[in-house]
């Protein structure tokens, strides 16, 4: 078939789906105006980005180098008291005498790469094997239906291992590093992802103008390629969004069980978390001042998913 | 329901077979390969020939994959590098702990997510609607650990009102029957020690219920409100029938299916959370002993580890499903 | 004293009223049908009659809440049926060209569903049997549901529970208004099945609903309804999600159940197709109230208002030839005006005068009433 055929039949194609593709655009600026009326939308909307904005300019903000153990001297003196808020140090200091408020922010551009990193290897691996197996299985004749099978019977068989459990595996072969943890995490996420596209996928794939255009005889790589992966991303953009809340809180927890750099120089707030743990009856506020960024960052991306999907999703839309 | 089960056991062979499949990879994939960590490091290499012989590691890629599968179908997981004891035993002696504290985290979430889920969506748009939600938006959002770190802490060593750890207090003589100690308390009428293990039990449950119980808050308000939504509520309306009936029957049997599955995806979170919680209250279980087993490298009581959590996690989700099976007819029964 | 006596029903959905002063009777043992295009606020009329609407919460309260007069969202939500008047104009729950073939109108989602934020502030009278149903307590209208009045809804799929077998969803009727248990209830849920004409009972009652055909659902949905042996049957479109050949068979059962138990039906439809066949009486709605009431064969030899009129000429018929236009009535539903500025159908009518639009028209005449000003005129 000539490229000019072809493009001919995409326009044809365009043609047919017109009145299919005005109602998506619509759909999604439907939504953007919805979520900009809901609170929830808002909120999360407003903590994501304060987020980002101290991630990419912690160094700047923060007072006071955040690795330097300035104050180290008055903090070894008097083991294991450590100084609360006081003006030079508004969130006083760690266990090594450095200044918590510097340590905090700066942390914020660690933590938003564990999870964007995790986040990714989750989805780009995801994506790409449920985007194989869709493709396999809607176009690959017998033996591509065989390998959707293959491929989706090992996604369950991964999905039947607890995430912790994954990152445990992974963070064996590994050693403990901060890598180490977004590996895990990310790894662990594959098969949700891999699962949502796939099946995202197999819904546009059995839409009126996908029929269309197999039916003009448009080649089925193109097909998939410009039509249906562009239109079945949605649901997998927004877990992606919840999956970062996630990413954030498992990161944590595999450094609480030992599993990423113990005390980096580099702040990372799961990291700050796990440390403060030993000092917990006694300095609470050095857990609890990364915990609580932790939670509300989680929640930011929380909501922002949660509301996108809302808005996105016809079923619920009705109800609210 | 017989050719569904039939079906899903098979599917449960299946996906065992590929985690075995994986499992073998993982342990053929670990740094060195398991002969570097039983010689010294100044062996000969006559010496490493002679133990890879010793050990099978010389014969094919899959004589070796059978023998695995062999020794892992008798249960046989090998010794931990720790302690020196056979790891079925190690995990044996610990897992009545953590099938304790699953269940009572379980009862927990399903006791008060439930009817407060349900509550949220017959009273939307309340107060009680709106703390739920919020209630359960930030509870997925706390790390487990720092939960539970944060109860201990607060209830036990500032208020002293419960105990900070283990799952007796010290000197409590203990006859064990099934291993899950409330129970055991109450079989053999040592009702004093039951109810010590209940205290000892309360705080680790109750960290380890925060994200089930968010989760089900969530997903039976969303079930409810999109059931009483549905025409057949209305024609149980129309019969005249009694609140409680129409409840019971109409809403909640239907509204049940979406939640059964989550409960079923839940159990992995569970597993996760199991592991950390007890590590912080020191419980004994098999999740303290996986944090311990994480830190020193102790692989192979890693993997006896993975394979039990896996084995059971994929046997309590076929359970769910048969549930789902009984509870929705359409599954059940082909036209 | 007739049976039911509907007077000056009034349904509204925050400010969108859906019924706008409804009055109509039902006799002992009559057929009457309530007829009119979606929208019009004839399935409201019957939930309201049934107390199946979610209840409000005071019109003052939720019509503040509605930003400068739109539509607010739960009444939205309620579909073409749930606007009415004052709300509907330009929020194009029923898009134009639709509205115009009137007969092939398919029916929206019924109301009451869905909108469980937005309640409906109902007000007027319906007395049944000298009892108005409308201010009867919660559990009085519990025990009358299902027993005294019983109702058939539109989509017998959605309308039987999915995981419970339809003998238990037959038996629990019997249970509560008859005091029937165990074996003596599954005898009798048996009886109603053969009654209503489906083959082979007690194997169906183990049965799900999933398991049954569109037209055999229908039949189980109309034994729950008769179950109690009601004096009242609403039907609410019964037929329309159904096969034209099932639709048939239903309406035959449902004239052989009303005639050889005496009961009254009530039967709700777009469909004068079916008026004809079956109803005594018809009362034709338009924007929430009835614009013209008839015995049913003087409503088809003198329709009297041109909506009526409309509706007779935009049914496909036999017997006019094939080249014969239909001629559909212009405009939607949602073209209105305001009743008590005058008649509602004015926008839409091929006759309007001046005098259509100074005031409420009233409805006058008996036993053929119609609510047209230039009835004399056009007649």
């Amino acid at each position: 078939m000539t490229t000019a055929k072809i493009e001919k039949l995409e326009r044809l194609i365009e043609a047919t789906a017109t009145a299919r593709d005005a109602k998506t655009g619509s759909l999604w600026r439907q939504s953007i105006r919805r979520m900009r009326r809901s609170p929830m939308a808002i909120c999360g909307a407003v903590i994501v980005a304060l987020f980002v904005i101290v991630a990419v300019l912690g160094p700047w903000i923060a007072p006071y180098e955040a690795s330097a153990q300035t104050w180290g001297k008055e903090v070894f003196l008097n083991r294991n008291i450590f100084p609360g808020p006081r003006p030079e140090n508004w969130f006083g200091l760690d266990h090594l005498g450095r200044d918590m408020f510097s340590r905090m922010i700066v942390g914020a551009r660690q933590t938003l790469l564990v999870g964007v990193v995790a986040t990714l290897i989750g989805f780009l691996a995801g994506a790409f094997i449920g985007g194989i197996a869709a493709a396999a299985g809607t176009f690959g004749g017998r033996w591509g239906e065989r390998l959707e099978a293959v491929i989706m019977r090992s996604v369950d068989v991964a999905l039947a291992i607890p995430m912790l459990l994954l990152a445990l595996s992974v963070a064996a072969l590994l050693g403990p590093s901060l890598s180490t943890v977004m590996i895990a995490v990310g790894v662990a996420q594959i098969p949700i992802f891999a699962r949502l596209l796939r099946g995202s996928m197999l819904a546009q794939a059995h839409s009126d103008y996908v029929l269309a255009a197999i039916a003009l005889g448009v080649p089925k790589a193109r097909i998939v390629v410009s039509h249906i992966l562009p239109n079945s991303l949605g649901p997998v953009i927004v877990q992606a969004t919840l999956v970062l809340a996630t990413a954030i809180i498992e990161a944590a927890a595999l450094s609480y069980l030992g599993l990423g750099n113990p005390d980096p120089g580099n702040p990372e707030w799961g990291t700050m978390l796990a440390d403060a743990q030993r000092f917990l009856s006694g300095a609470p506020q050095l857990a609890i001042y990364p915990a609580v960024a932790i939670i509300v960052t989680a929640l930011g991306f929380t909501l922002l998913g949660e509301a996108m999907r809302e808005s996105l999703d016809p079923r619920l839309r009705r109800q609210e | 329901m017989l050719r569904y089960t039939v079906k899903r056991l098979l599917q449960l062979a299946v996906a065992l077979l590929g985690l075995s499949l994986l499992l073998f990879a993982w342990f053929k994939a670990l740094p060195g390969g398991p002969e570097n960590r039983l010689l010294p490091e100044n062996a000969t290499d006559q010496q490493r020939e002679a133990l890879r012989a010793a050990l099978g590691l010389d014969e094919p890629v899959w004589v070796q994959y059978g023998e695995f599968l062999g020794r892992i179908v008798r249960l046989d997981f090998g010794s931990s590098l720790s302690s020196g004891r056979p790891i079925a035993t190690e995990l044996a002696d610990r897992l009545p702990a953590t099938i304790e504290l699953s269940l009572a985290a379980m009862v927990i979430a399903v006791g008060i997510g439930i009817p407060l889920g349900y509550l949220a969506a017959r009273r939307r748009g309340t107060w009680i609607d709106f703390g739920s939600v919020s209630g359960s938006l930030v509870g997925v959002c706390i790390p487990v650990f720092f939960l539970a770190a944060m109860l201990k802490v607060v209830f036990a060593q500032e208020l002293g009102w419960l105990p900070t750890a283990f799952r007796l207090s010290a000197g409590a003589s203990y006859t064990e029957v099934t291993g899950l100690r409330v129970l055991d308390g109450i079989i053999t009428g040592e009702f004093d020690i039951a109810a010590d293990a209940f205290l000892h039990l309360v705080l680790p449950a109750m960290a380890l219920s925060s994200i089930p119980l968010a989760v089900i808050v969530r997903i039976t308000r969303a079930s409810v409100l999109d059931v009483v939504g549905e025409d057949y509520v209305r024609t149980a309306d129309a019969k005249g029938l009694k609140p409680g009936t129409i409840r019971g029957r109409h809403v909640m049997r239907n509204a049940m299916l979406p939640i059964v599955t989550v409960i079923g995806l839940l159990l992995g979170s569970l597993f996760s959370g199991a592991v950390l919680t007890e590590s912080v209250f020191a419980f004994g279980g098999i999740g303290s002993f996986v944090y311990q087993a994480t830190t020193e490298r102790d692989y192979p009581a890693l993997m006896g580890f993975i394979l039990i959590i896996a084995v059971s996690y994929v046997v309590l989700n076929l359970i769910v499903d048969l549930s789902y099976g009984f509870l929705d007819p359409r599954v059940r029964v082909r036209k | 004293m007739a049976l039911l006596e509907v007077e000056d029903l009034r349904v509204a959905f925050g400010a969108a009223t859906a019924v706008d002063g409804v009055s109509f009777a039902v006799d002992e043992g009559k057929v009457v049908g309530l007829v009119g295009e979606s929208g019009c606020g004839k399935s409201v009329t019957s939930l309201a009659i049934m107390g199946l609407l979610p209840k409000g919460k005071g019109r003052k309260a939720r019509a503040a809440k509605s930003r400068n007069g739109k539509v607010p969202a739960q009444a939205e939500a309620t579909g073409p049926e749930g606007t009415g008047p004052e709300g509907a104009a330009g929020d194009g729950a029923v898009p134009p060209g639709h509205g115009g073939a009137v007969a092939a109108t398919p029916q929206g989602i019924a109301v009451g569903r869905r909108s469980n934020r937005g309640g409906a502030d109902v007000s007027g009278r319906a007395a049944f049997d000298g009892v108005d149903l409308l201010t009867l307590p919660p559990a009085a209208m519990r025990r009358r549901r299902g027993a005294d009045l019983a109702m058939v809804f539109q989509d017998p799929l959605s309308s039987l529970n999915p995981v419970v077998p339809v003998g238990r969803q037959i038996t629990e009727v019997l249970e509560r208004h008859r005091g029937l248990k165990g074996d003596k209830a599954v005898k009798e849920a048996a009886n109603l099945l053969d009654r209503v004409g489906i083959p082979d009972p007690l194997r169906r009652l183990k049965e799900y609903p999933h398991q049954l055909s569109g037209g055999m659902r229908q039949r189980v949905l109309i034994a729950i309804a008769v179950a109690c042996a009601p004096r009242l049957l609403i039907a609410d479109e019964p037929t329309t999600a159904l096969d034209v050949t099932i639709q048939a068979q239903i309406l035959e059962l449902l004239k052989d159940l009303v005639d050889s138990e005496g009961t009254a039906l009530l039967m709700i439809t777009h469909d004068l197709g079916v008026v004809a066949g079956i109803c005594d009486e018809v009362n034709v709605l338009y924007s929430g109230r009835v614009v013209e009431s008839a015995p049913v064969r003087d409503l088809f030899a003198r329709p009297t208002h041109p909506y009526t009129v409309g509706l007779l000429g935009s049914i496909p018929r036999l017997d006019l030839g094939t080249h014969e236009p239909l001629t559909p009535i212009r405009g939607s539903i949602a073209d209105v005006i305001r009743w008590k500025d005058g008649c509602a159908f004015a926008p839409r009518c091929d006759r309007v005068a001046p005098a259509c639009v100074e005031g409420e028209p009233a409805l006058v005449g008996a036993p053929h009433a119609h609510r047209c000003v230039m009835a004399e005129e056009i007649a």
